[in-house]
């Protein structure tokens, strides 16, 4: 069987002039048609720039090819002319990008968008397009494809945009199918149906598909073989049974065991310290010419819940079901009717200033650690700032030294306190929010979707911090997150929640082991 | 403390104004011109710089002497420029003169032309038609000219900045409000108001600059409110909330950084708009009073002497190089702040 892509001794440098870092190095890869090739590695592994470097998409000249060579169907495709690059992206070579909110242009319909590669490639008219595109949508199993032609990219949800974009990637009948992190931005019910559509599509279509991902599940599913990627390098290649069941590489190793595991130590104190009942976040939605309010979305709608010391309350949804407004409204960030409880005290009603004392006991972590740090800031300014407004420690000192005890706490180097953000990688810039939430001794803290933008070797670090910090400092939680393997090691109760409800709330293992809504159930199947 | 040094980000935007090689030049060009205005009194004065008489130091341009101190019979100032004083002053000493011996408002009685008078070597580029010497008169025009304009650059800057920043991260009905009352504000035509306020009083400088402030902090509103609008969702800002910092304390700390970008890159082009409108007003006579030394009022005068082009052609090219510089920083400086420059093409995947 001849090689449809082939990868040889492959090297990328990022930089100008004499300031040239070298990014990837020396990689070798084959694919064979009709076969999976999973890219896997963690974030800055240098995965998506080498499938990039395929169909020359790479900001050049920024970039460049010290050396390395790559030839798909016996075309050499490094260094080829622009006319023959644009013959093979989109024909011989689809792309499916990881985002479908912005990789589709939000101001053509799909049959215009779609439309546009097979007039490019196929010359196609447009009546014979139409047909062409319909039957493409149904292949990507759209619901409704026909009457769909006309519809915006915003009319479609998150999953649909993604259909779409396959639809565009295989219109041509493409002989090698790139898909860079085609689920991540998804919901996990979407992106089973996602996966098994990709599947299904290359046994049809008889295409070869190089799929780049950091989800081992989803490389598992799907991947024929597997190739492990780390600083640059591919340091383990081979069937993907093989590399799964018996890795050689200590980093594979360590990349297939990174799961988090554990639970919660279990908790005698039962003294309630947060409290909602109730609890209403209604936006109105506004029509007509003098913009009545004509409904509401309801991103939360009347949820009661309690968080004892010592515990975490695990909430559980796919995005869009309200959670994190939850979270917001309970640290009253966001408007919310209902009864808010913090310490016994009704805090749904109280002005800024008499929430400020509160606050301190009541803190919060954001799920983008390179969002929630100023950049502008050191890290022992971040740290100290809320020591300040809350008067803790004498002068700036003392204020230091607290702040780099909170550093060792949270495992980090005291000497970091001098950086700035953008000198610390994403597992560290989260702790650093950790850091910055608990040196107020909180009693409270909600977790947003703390580990989602990290690596999964790093999220396992970070759940162990905080199950540390919990029993040592007893702090209640609340957990919200959409992956369910964290919540289950973090949880001792759990809410599931969708549309703005709670579908099913419980212990969390009993809910793991015995979901009894159907929506749990499902949730559950996707995921684990 | 450390000592205040460029983060990265700043050190690469340095490096990127520096590229810009005519920017670069332009501003050094611009600091060394506008430092010698600064000294304009020592360059050009009507007194000498440094008077040795009768065994004693005098110092004319910091103090004033009657003119007894030098033998005269008048008790007010002394005039250096008359020949008997000089005539008095040099018997029993001698005097340093500035290398333009004219004040902007002084009368050259001894121009041998009439007034206006061609370049000479007495007056380096002519007189005009009051018979003052023009490089006198330019060089003080010049530093009142970008005087003007900074100060105004920087107080509407200032205004405009903080309505900008509230009308951005409080938003709502304050940012509604707000808007349409800039809306209804920036639809006033200004000249005219210009004009009818200066029917009203004596415009001097500080008036001046107080009515075209009225209108002029209007402009960089909308920059600052759509960054405001845009950083008040960060996280780190949510952070800083729940953290329950003052907003007073948000805005200054953690989102007005990053309105400075768009501040900075707007402020030189404000200055040039600045000193086009003070040029303007006082070449139609509503500007500084009659007297002061302005481009507008040299420009109007080589209009009305066309016999005497040295006039218009010195405020022409004054004011082009002044301005072509000024313009040449800014885009220096909108350069420097380009993320796609600062970070070198698209970003990397």
């Amino acid at each position: 069987m001849s090689a449809l892509l082939q990868i040889e001794d492959l090297s990328i440098a990022f930089g100008r002039g004499g300031r040239q870092t070298p990014v990837v190095q020396g990689v070798n890869l084959t694919l064979n048609a009709r076969e999976t090739l999973a890219l896997v590695g963690e974030s800055g592994s240098g995965k998506s720039i080498t499938a990039l470097s395929v169909p020359q998409l790479l900001p050049y000249p920024l970039a460049s090819h010290p050396t390395g060579r790559i030839t798909l169907e016996g075309e050499s495709l490094l260094g080829a002319s622009t006319a023959t690059l644009r013959r093979f992206r989109g024909g011989a070579l689809g792309m499916v990008f990881q985002e479908p909110m912005t990789s589709l242009n939000p101001v053509h319909t799909l049959e215009k968008q779609i439309g546009e590669t097979l007039r490019i490639h196929q010359g196609l008219g447009a009546a014979a397009a139409r047909d062409r595109i319909v039957e493409l949508l149904e292949m990507v199993r759209l619901p409704e494809a026909s009457a769909r032609l006309g519809a915006f990219p915003h009319q479609l949800s998150g999953g649909q945009r993604q259909r779409v974009m396959i639809a565009m990637a295989i219109a041509n009948n493409p002989r090698l199918l790139i898909a860079d992190e085609p689920t991540t931005a998804l919901d996990v019910t979407i992106q089973a149906e996602i996966l098994e559509l990709l599947a299904d599509l290359k046994q049809r279509l008889d295409m070869a598909m190089l799929l780049i991902s950091h989800d081992l599940n989803v490389v598992r599913r799907v991947a024929d073989r597997v190739a492990v990627m780390q600083q640059g390098r591919v340091v383990e290649q081979g069937e993907a049974e093989r590399v799964f069941d018996q890795p050689r590489n200590e980093y594979t190793r360590a990349l297939i065991a990174a799961e988090p595991s554990g639970r919660p130590r279990p908790v005698a104190n039962t003294q309630t310290l947060l409290e909602a009942r109730d609890l209403r976040v209604w936006f109105p939605r506004r029509g007509g010419l003098l913009k009545r309010v004509t409904g509401y979305l309801k991103a939360v709608d009347g949820i009661d819940l309690q968080v004892s010391a010592g515990e975490t309350l695990g909430v559980v949804g796919e995005s869009g079901s309200g959670k994190t407004t939850l979270g917001m409204a309970l640290l009253r960030l966001q408007a919310a009717t209902g009864e808010i409880r913090f310490e016994g005290r009704d805090i749904s009603r109280l002005g800024k200033g008499a929430l400020r004392p509160l606050r301190r006991r009541l803190q919060v972590v954001f799920q983008d650690p390179y969002g929630s740090l100023s950049p502008r800031m050191s890290v022992e300014q971040i740290i100290g700032e809320g020591l300040a407004v809350h008067r803790i420690g004498a002068d700036a000192a003392e204020r230091g030294a607290l702040a780099r005890e909170a550093l060792a706490e949270v495992g980090l180097d005291p000497a970091l306190a001098e950086r700035f953000p953008h000198e610390l990688s994403g597992g560290q810039r989260q702790r650093v929010a950790v850091a910055r939430a608990i040196v107020l001794k909180p009693a409270v803290v909600v977790l947003d979707e703390p580990t989602s933008a990290l690596d999964r070797s790093v999220q396992t670090q970070l759940v162990e911090l905080l199950r540390t910090l919990q029993a040592r400092h007893g702090l209640a939680y609340v957990f919200i997150s959409h992956d369910l393997k964290i919540v289950r090691a973090m949880s001792h109760r759990m809410l599931v929640m969708q549309d703005g409800k709670v579908v099913e709330a419980g212990p969390a293992e009993r809910i793991f082991t015995d979901p009894q809504a159907a929506y749990t159930q499902r949730l559950l199947a996707a995921a684990l | 403390m450390k000592a205040p040094r460029l983060n990265p980000i700043n050190q690469r935007r340095w490096a990127q104004f520096r590229a810009n090689r005519r920017g670069w030049w332009s501003l050094w060009l611009f600091l060394v011109l506008f430092g010698l205005s600064l000294g304009a009194e020592l360059i050009a004065n009507d007194r000498p710089l440094l008077v040795h008489y009768d065994g004693d130091w005098y110092f004319p341009v910091l103090v004033s002497y009657p003119e007894t101190t030098f033998g005269g019979d008048f008790p007010t100032e002394t005039a250096y420029r008359d020949p008997y004083v000089a005539e008095l002053i040099n018997a029993q000493g001698w005097m340093l003169w500035p290398p333009i011996p004219y004040h902007y408002d002084t009368i050259n009685y001894a121009s041998e032309s009439a007034a206006p008078a061609p370049p000479s070597a007495a007056n380096w580029l002519g007189t005009d038609d009051q018979a003052r010497d023009v490089l006198a008169r330019l060089i003080y025009g010049f530093r009142l000219s970008v005087l003007f304009g900074l100060a105004l650059t920087l107080a509407s800057s200032v205004i405009g900045v903080a309505v900008g920043a509230v009308q951005g991260y409080f938003g709502g009905r304050t940012d509604l409000l707000g808007q349409r009352f800039i809306e209804i504000w920036a639809g006033l035509p200004v000249l005219y108001l210009l004009i009818i306020m200066a029917g009203f009083v004596q415009p001097n400088f500080w008036w001046l600059l107080g009515i075209m402030l009225l209108f002029s902090w209007t402009q960089l509103v909308g920059v600052v409110r759509a960054e405001f609008l845009r950083v008040r969702n960060f996280d780190y800002v949510k952070a800083a909330r729940a953290l329950g910092v003052a907003d007073r304390v948000i805005i200054v700390r953690h989102a007005l950084p990053n309105a400075m970008v768009a501040t900075v890159t707007f402020m030189p082009f404000i200055l040039t708009g600045s000193i086009t409108t003070l040029t303007s007003l006082d070449f139609l006579g509503f500007g500084l009073p009659p007297g002061s030394p302005s481009l507008g009022e040299l420009l109007a005068q080589g209009k009305n002497n066309l016999q005497a082009p040295w006039l218009g052609l010195t405020a022409f090219f004054t004011l082009a190089i002044m301005l072509s510089l000024l313009v040449f920083i800014g885009e220096a400086a909108r350069d420097a702040f380009d993320p796609r420059k600062t970070f070198g093409g698209g970003g990397s995947a």
